[in-house]
């Protein structure tokens, strides 16, 4: 291996560790990098505080004998799924993003992190194909356009009146999916103030302020749930 | 007295008795034009004056929980008005509505059947609704600035009814939004107003 090619492949390795948010199942060891920070952040999915338990509840059983099984699918708050964890950095400069390919003759249900500047391509082509917002807000969505949106987005595509994508926009690569209980780590983050968030499709979400130091991981413990949503009066 | 005399105030009084007839008002009707299906579309009215008051329906609408589903998946209100989200399973299931939408996030807590829970609706706007307990569970709120809305049919027509005089904006709101919304100044006074709409894909 020539001496050229080593430097090359080093800075190359240098430069992805420096470009990519780090996203990896929660330890907290000591940053990679004296001068960047982390955070290993676990969310708690948290059900209505006094609620029944469907797997222990009467009420439910014999439902999947008359067929009334699926519309009574309970969440299940002890391996709640999709959340998505992100950190929002004062920098969040990063090397350009790989293109998502969108189907829109196959949907996919799956819940799908990407962050702004991900240009989205649909393939095969086809006509009518539209983002729309958690706010009811739509665009069209044309072939290789980087939306500039964030949050939850659906993609639509005619005749489907479901959507054939689902997407969570961030700003930033700082991002991540995790299940209730699941610590999730993000390496590599500037220090200085930061802010994590928490989002599930199906309940409220919440966040943290936290300051990053450098050289040290610090732990976020975030909850899910409606418990502190306000009551209707 | 006179009998004739007698019959002729007892005829007054009726007449001051009665009460005042209140304006009928006009209705706005119309053909709402699009290249495609129209499902869950509304056409609204949204007053020109923005100090104007509406009364919102005094009685409470109602959503229903059975079979864990919200029924109407889609309710149209006024704004003002009430909500009444029963809890009407045939089994002892509890549930428990919230809406995370910035119109109006709320939550409801948890109860069984019989029991039902009211909510109030001030601000206009999409409201979505969901169980914090069965994951397949969702619903929609639109809450319309005043009492006068349609629904579009599937042949695309509409007809709000009892409009009063007056200066508006028309406007359309569909739940899939796939269309760009309309936004039409309509002045009514005695007569029925047509509006036809040509809505553009997004």
């Amino acid at each position: 291996m020539s001496l050229r090619f080593q430097i090359w492949a080093a800075a190359a390795c240098y430069v992805a560790f420096f470009s990519f948010g780090c996203a990896s199942s929660g330890t907290a060891s000591a940053p990679a990098h004296p001068d960047r920070a982390a955070l290993v952040v676990t969310v708690k999915a948290e059900p209505k505080k006094g609620w029944h338990d469907p797997k222990t509840d009467s009420a439910y059983a014999g439902l999947a004998d008359i067929g009334a099984g699926r519309q009574f699918e309970t969440i299940d708050y002890e391996t709640l799924n999709e959340i998505v964890v992100w950190v929002r950095v004062s920098d969040e400069t990063h090397s350009p993003f790989a293109p998502l390919v969108i189907d829109p003759t196959k949907p996919d249900p799956a819940l799908r992190v990407i962050s702004t500047g991900t240009p989205l391509l649909v393939q095969p082509a086809h006509r009518d194909v539209f983002l729309r917002t958690e706010a009811g807000n739509v665009m069209s969505l044309s072939g290789g356009s980087v939306p500039k949106l964030l949050g939850y987005v659906e993609v639509l595509a005619d005749p489907n009146p479901q959507p054939v994508a689902r997407l969570y926009i961030v700003p930033g690569p700082y991002v991540s999916m995790t299940e209730s209980g699941r610590p999730v780590r993000f390496d590599n983050l500037p220090p200085g103030p930061a802010r994590v968030i928490a989002w599930h499709p199906r309940l409220p979400g919440s966040q943290a302020e936290v300051s990053l130091v450098a050289g040290k991981t610090a732990p976020v413990a975030l909850k899910l749930g409606v418990n502190s949503l306000p009551k209707a009066p | 007295m006179r009998i004739s005399s007698i019959a002729c105030l007892l005829g007054l009084f009726c007449i001051a008795a009665a009460p005042a007839s209140q304006p009928a008002g006009v209705s706005i009707s119309g053909k709402v034009v699009a290249t495609g299906a129209l499902p869950e579309m509304i056409v609204y009215l949204e007053s020109a004056d923005p100090a104007a008051k509406f009364d919102p329906p005094a009685e409470a609408a109602e959503i229903s929980q059975k079979g864990a589903q919200f029924s109407p998946s889609l309710l149209v209100i006024c704004a003002g008005q009430t909500v009444d989200f029963k809890n009407d399973e045939t089994r002892p299931i509890e549930h428990n509505v919230f809406s995370r939408s910035p119109v109006q996030p709320f939550d409801l807590g948890l109860y069984r059947p019989p029991e039902g829970k009211k909510v109030v609706f001030n601000t206009p706007g999409a409201v979505r609704l969901y169980c914090s307990i069965h994951r397949l569970m969702d619903g929609m709120i639109y809450v319309c600035p005043t009492p006068f809305w349609a629904s579009v049919q599937p042949d695309g027509s509409y007809e709000i009814q009892r409009v009063p005089p007056g200066q508006w904006r028309l406007k359309t709101w569909q739940r899939s939004a796939r269309y760009d919304e309309q936004d039409v100044a309509v002045k009514t006074d005695a007569s029925p107003v047509n509006v036809d709409l040509q809505l553009s894909r997004k």
